[in-house]
C-alpha cells in the first residue's frame, strides 16, 4: 500500500483512498485508544473523534509517508485530553505537568507488580502514551517529542527512568536508550 | 515478560469492526456535514455584504482564500468537539445568542462567536484569529477572563477549552457552573478580557448584554440526607434544579472542622443514576466546590427534557489498593416529586 500516493488522492476529495489510509491503521489506532480508557464505548468515541479530525485537517499534512504517526498523534492527544475532562481537570498542557504525573508513587508501584500489561492499567495518561509511542507503535524518540511537543532530552530520560525501574520486569527485548 | 509480550497484550485487545466502520462512515460524515455547512457560509456573506472578511481559515478551504464572518451560529460541529454536557440541548433547541462583536488591532483579532445563559451556567465561545501564526507556547499564550456586570464572578465549575482551526486561528470555549444560582438574575452584561495573547502585545476586550434562556426551571428541595457508618461524612442534597443548560444538584457535604485544615477532607467522585436506570458520569456529570473547602458540592448534569422521579448519588473513593470503590453507605436517593 502506498501511503503517500493515498494521502495525495484522499487530500483531493478521494473518499476511498482515505477508508484506504484508515484501514491500514484502523487495528493499532483502536486498540491504542482501548489501553487508555479500558472500556470499548469509550475507546470508540475517541476512536470517531479522530477520525473527524484526521479528515478535515488532512490538507494540513505536510509529509503524506507520516500519515501514520500524524494520526496516531491526534489520536493520543484525544485520548489524553478524553481523560482529562473524565476526571473534571482543567485542560492544561505543560511540562510540569507530565514530570509530576511520573512521580516515584507511580514508578514504584509498576516496579513492584509483576506483569507490565497489568500494571499499565494504572499508569497515568501521559505516562502510557510514551510507552504506547515506544514500545507498540515503535516510534522513536525523537518522534515522539514531535508528537508530544516535548524537548528530546526530556523523552529521553523519562523513558530512561522508566527502563531501569522496570528492568526486571522487561527483563529479554530490554533496548538500552 | 518483555516488548514482544507487551505488544501482544494490546494486539490481543479485540477490535469491532462493524462498530469501527460504523464510527468511521459517522465521522465522515460529519466532517462532510462541516465542510459544506464552511462553504455555505461563506458565498452566502460574499453575496450579501463583501465587507466584512476576517481570516477565518480552515482545513478544507484552499490556502490563499478567506472566509467571512457569518451571523449564522457556530452550533453543531463546534460544539460537539467541545462535548459540554448541554451540547446536545443547545445544538438541538438552538439556544446559544450570536454575538459576534470583535477587537481588532496589533495584528489580532477577539471575537465573541457566541453565548448561553440560564441562571446557573454561562457559556461563551470565542475566535481568535491572527495575521500570523499564533504562539501556543506558555510564556507567550497570555491570559484571559471573563466578567458579569465589570466583575470576576465566583464558580462551582468552570474551564476554558480551545481547539486550533488552523495555525492563525483558534477557538476558545468558556464554561462556567456559578456558585450561586441565579445570583444575577435574568440580564447581565459579560464582558471578555483578554491580555498578551498567542504572542500579541496589547489587551483586547469584548463586553455584550446576554438574556437568560427562555426555557423551564424546575426546582426541588428533597433535603434528604445520609450518614457513614464511622460518622465522619454526611451529605444532604438541598436542593435540584433543571433549566435549559443542566440538571444542578447542590448538595452539603458535613464532616469535622478539623479537616478544613490543609484540605484534609474527601473529595468523592460521584455517578448518578435516576429511577430509569440511566447513568450520569464522565462527561456527563461535572462536579465542583462552591465556596470555600469541600463543604457545598455542586454536581452539574445534562439538562433534561423529562423529569426522573429520582435520582441516586451514588460516591465513591479511591481505596488503598488504587482501585475506584463505591461507598456505599454514603449512597443518597433524592426523590423529585414536590415542589417550593
Amino acid at each position: 500500500m502506498d501511503i503517500a500516493n493515498l494521502v495525495q488522492k484522499a487530500k483531493k476529495g478521494n473518499d476511498e483512498a482515505f477508508e484506504q489510509l484508515i484501514s491500514s491503521v484502523r487495528p493499532k489506532l483502536y486498540r491504542t485508544a482501548y489501553s487508555y480508557v479500558r472500556n470499548e464505548q469509550d475507546a470508540l468515541d475517541i476512536y470517531q473523534e479522530t477520525i473527524y479530525k484526521a479528515y478535515i485537517s488532512l490538507k494540513m499534512l505536510k509529509k503524506p509517508e507520516s500519515f501514520q504517526s500524524w494520526i496516531t498523534k491526534i489520536l493520543v492527544f484525544k485520548a489524553i485530553d478524553f481523560i482529562r475532562k473524565e476526571s473534571r481537570h482543567f485542560s492544561t498542557d505543560d511540562e510540569k505537568i507530565f514530570a509530576e504525573l511520573i512521580s516515584n508513587e507511580n514508578v514504584d508501584y509498576i516496579a513492584h507488580s509483576m506483569d507490565l500489561s497489568e500494571a499499565f492499567k494504572f499508569l497515568d495518561p501521559k505516562y502510557k502514551t510514551i510507552i504506547l509511542l515506544r514500545y507498540y507503535h515503535d516510534l522513536s524518540i525523537k518522534e515522539i517529542a514531535a508528537i508530544m511537543n516535548y524537548p528530546e532530552g526530556t523523552v529521553k530520560s523519562q523513558l530512561h527512568r522508566v527502563q531501569k525501574e522496570l528492568r526486571p520486569i522487561l527483563k529479554e527485548g530490554y533496548i538500552y536508550e | 515478560m518483555n516488548k514482544e509480550n507487551f505488544n501482544q497484550s494490546i494486539d490481543n485487545i479485540d477490535l469491532p469492526l462493524e462498530k469501527l466502520l460504523a464510527r468511521e462512515k459517522a465521522a465522515m460524515s460529519q466532517a462532510k456535514k462541516m465542510r459544506k455547512f464552511g462553504r455555505t457560509t461563506k458565498h452566502s456573506m460574499l453575496i450579501a455584504c463583501g465587507l466584512c472578511i476576517t481570516l477565518f481559515g480552515s482545513g478544507f478551504v484552499s490556502s490563499g482564500m478567506a472566509a467571512v464572518l457569518s451571523n449564522i451560529p457556530l452550533i453543531g460541529p463546534i460544539y460537539t468537539e467541545f462535548r459540554d454536557i448541554a451540547t446536545d440541548k443547545i445544538e438541538k433547541d438552538q439556544l446559544a445568542t450570536v454575538i459576534e462583536k470583535q477587537d481588532s488591532h496589533d495584528g489580532l483579532t477577539m471575537t465573541v462567536k457566541e453565548a448561553a445563559y440560564d441562571g446557573g451556567r454561562l457559556i461563551v465561545t470565542v475566535a481568535y484569529s491572527g495575521e500570523k501564526a499564533l504562539s501556543l507556547k506558555e510564556e507567550n499564550v497570555g491570559y484571559n477572563y471573563v466578567t458579569i456586570n465589570g466583575e470576576e464572578f465566583k464558580v462551582a465549575i468552570g474551564s476554558g477549552t480551545q481547539r486550533p482551526i488552523n495555525s492563525k486561528t483558534t477557538i476558545e470555549q468558556h464554561q462556567f457552573t456559578l456558585a450561586k444560582y441565579n445570583e444575577y438574575g435574568d440580564k447581565i452584561e459579560v464582558a471578555v478580557h483578554g491580555k498578551d495573547l498567542f504572542g500579541y502585545k496589547g489587551k483586547w476586550g469584548v463586553s455584550f448584554p446576554l438574556e437568560k434562556i427562555k426555557g423551564e426551571i424546575h426546582e426541588f428541595y428533597p433535603n434528604v440526607k445520609t450518614k457513614n457508618v464511622n460518622e465522619v461524612y454526611t451529605l444532604t442534597a438541598d436542593k435540584v434544579t433543571f433549566s435549559p443548560l443542566s440538571t444542578r444538584i447542590d448538595v452539603t457535604v458535613d464532616y469535622p472542622a478539623e479537616l478544613d485544615e490543609n484540605d484534609r477532607w474527601k473529595w468523592f467522585d460521584f455517578s448518578v443514576v435516576d429511577n430509569n436506570g440511566n447513568v450520569y458520569d464522565r462527561l456527563k456529570l461535572q462536579a465542583g466546590m462552591a465556596g470555600n473547602y469541600g463543604h457545598h458540592m455542586v454536581l452539574a448534569l445534562p439538562p433534561m427534557d423529562t423529569i426522573p422521579k429520582s435520582l441516586t448519588l451514588k460516591p465513591a473513593d479511591i481505596n488503598s489498593e488504587r482501585y475506584r470503590e463505591d461507598i456505599k453507605e454514603l449512597e443518597l436517593v433524592v426523590p423529585l416529586q414536590k415542589t417550593k
